[in-house]
């Protein structure tokens, strides 16, 4: 069975779903006033392909689950947290579209889960770090608080206390392979191309902020 | 017939559609119109409800997850939860199913989605069946070299190592292709 992040129809109200939207639109109007460029475009274009495709490299957790790569965090490390939070609007998209993981309507959701608490948490605490211990704190929290998230999302239909802890120790357990493969591939990235890691990329604190609200709009759900 | 409206309108509709179906989550009887209104939907795009029925399958996880509801939850909640998904995913189905992605890329931009994403979008779509096929080239070099019995942490480490050289390469193709936009005549802003 492969643990699946991305929230379906069905599960959230109308209201809820708006809700979710409205977030979203606003974080990707400001990722896209973060000084994304046209040069950027093909590099995040195959990032985002690159993205999708390391999603395929799964590995057996315990008891014949097994869990897949996320890999915000890396998109984080390598385009900074803006671009990369237009990579993960992509591959949300183009997994809704096109492969039904994860609805439409409740779209937004889905990406408060992987641009905020994946990409802009995963690029904050990095750029905090900025060495592999940084990196595996990035995974491990994208992985972990974009699933506590999702299930504090969905409490109207599935309640928190059913869910909540199922998927938090879930998480932290992928969180943890995760963290072990983003530090790994940041080492490696580190040796073979230094200029591969994104440099210093502007409003880190807004980038903060963001988390910040976002999360408090998912404690209040 | 469906297959003649243009995919702005397809979009269009699945949207309306899935709005009506989160906005009738507790009237059964709403659930048998739109589920007719989506088999119409199928039979004038020449679809097999069965193959979206399938394709609908893939919210199976999440209602398995559910089950405890239909024993503790309201009565009629759970069976309201598999109506609305199942609708839902089958109506993004069917619009995957009738629409290709050049397509729907270009709707999405008509419908005022950011022309910066939009063309991310595009060229996600080009490289990333070019990038899952080398992804699929990585996984059986590493099977053939047979580690078996690595311990989890060290599983971590080659899939993580494994993504890094992955994202080398993607970087280094996009330099490739930027260099051939540029000399294509693209000129960034």
């Amino acid at each position: 069975m492969i643990l699946a992040l991305h929230l379906p129809d069905g599960f959230l109200s109308l209201e809820r779903a708006a809700l979710g939207w409205l977030q979203a639109a606003l974080v990707i109007a400001i990722a896209l006033r973060m000084g994304v460029s046209d040069r950027q475009i093909p590099r995040m274009g195959v990032i985002a392909a690159a993205v999708f495709a390391a999603q395929c490299i799964a590995f057996p957790i315990v008891g014949g689950t097994s869990a897949h790569l996320l890999g915000a965090a890396l998109a984080a490390i390598i385009l900074g947290p803006w671009a990369a939070v237009l990579v993960l609007t992509v591959v949300v998209g183009i997994e809704a579209t096109l492969l039904q993981d994860g609805g439409l309507l409740a779209m937004g959701w889905n990406l408060v889960n992987m641009a905020v608490f994946g990409a802009l948490l995963g690029g904050v605490v990095f750029s905090a770090l900025r060495n592999a211990p940084g990196a595996f704190v990035a995974g491990f929290l994208t992985a972990e608080m974009g699933a506590i998230a999702a299930a504090q999302e969905m409490g109207q239909t599935i309640p928190t206390s059913v869910s909540l802890p199922v998927m938090a120790v879930s998480h932290a357990v992928v969180g943890l392979v995760e963290g072990c493969a983003t530090a790994a591939a940041f080492l490696l990235l580190l040796r073979a191309r230094p200029d591969a890691v994104c440099a210093n990329a502007p409003g880190q604190r807004l980038a903060a902020l963001i988390v910040i609200a976002c999360g408090l709009v998912v404690a209040l759900l | 017939m469906a297959h003649r409206w243009s995919a702005r309108t397809r979009v269009l509709l699945v949207f309306a559609f899935l709005v009506a179906v989160a906005a009738t989550r507790a009237v059964p009887t709403a659930w048998a119109v739109l589920a007719g209104i989506l088999l119409g939907g199928c039979i004038a795009a020449r679809l097999s409800p069965l193959l979206i029925l399938q394709r609908a399958l893939v919210a199976l996880p999440f209602l398995v997850a559910a089950v405890p509801l239909a024993f503790v939850g309201p009565p009629g909640r759970y069976e309201s939860i598999c109506a609305t998904t199942v609708l839902s995913v089958a109506a993004a189905a069917w619009l995957a199913a009738t629409t290709r992605f050049p397509d729907l890329a270009r709707a999405m931009a008509q419908l005022g989605v950011p022309r910066v994403l939009v063309s991310v979008a595009i060229m996600a779509w080009r490289y990333l069946f070019v990038l899952a096929e080398e992804v699929g080239r990585m996984l059986r070099a590493r099977t053939l070299r047979a580690p078996l019995g690595m311990s989890p942490r060290q599983q971590a480490v080659s899939a993580g190592r494994m993504a890094g050289s992955l994202m080398l390469r993607a970087l280094e193709r996009s330099e490739r292709v930027y260099g051939a936009m540029r000399l294509r005549g693209f000129d960034p802003q």
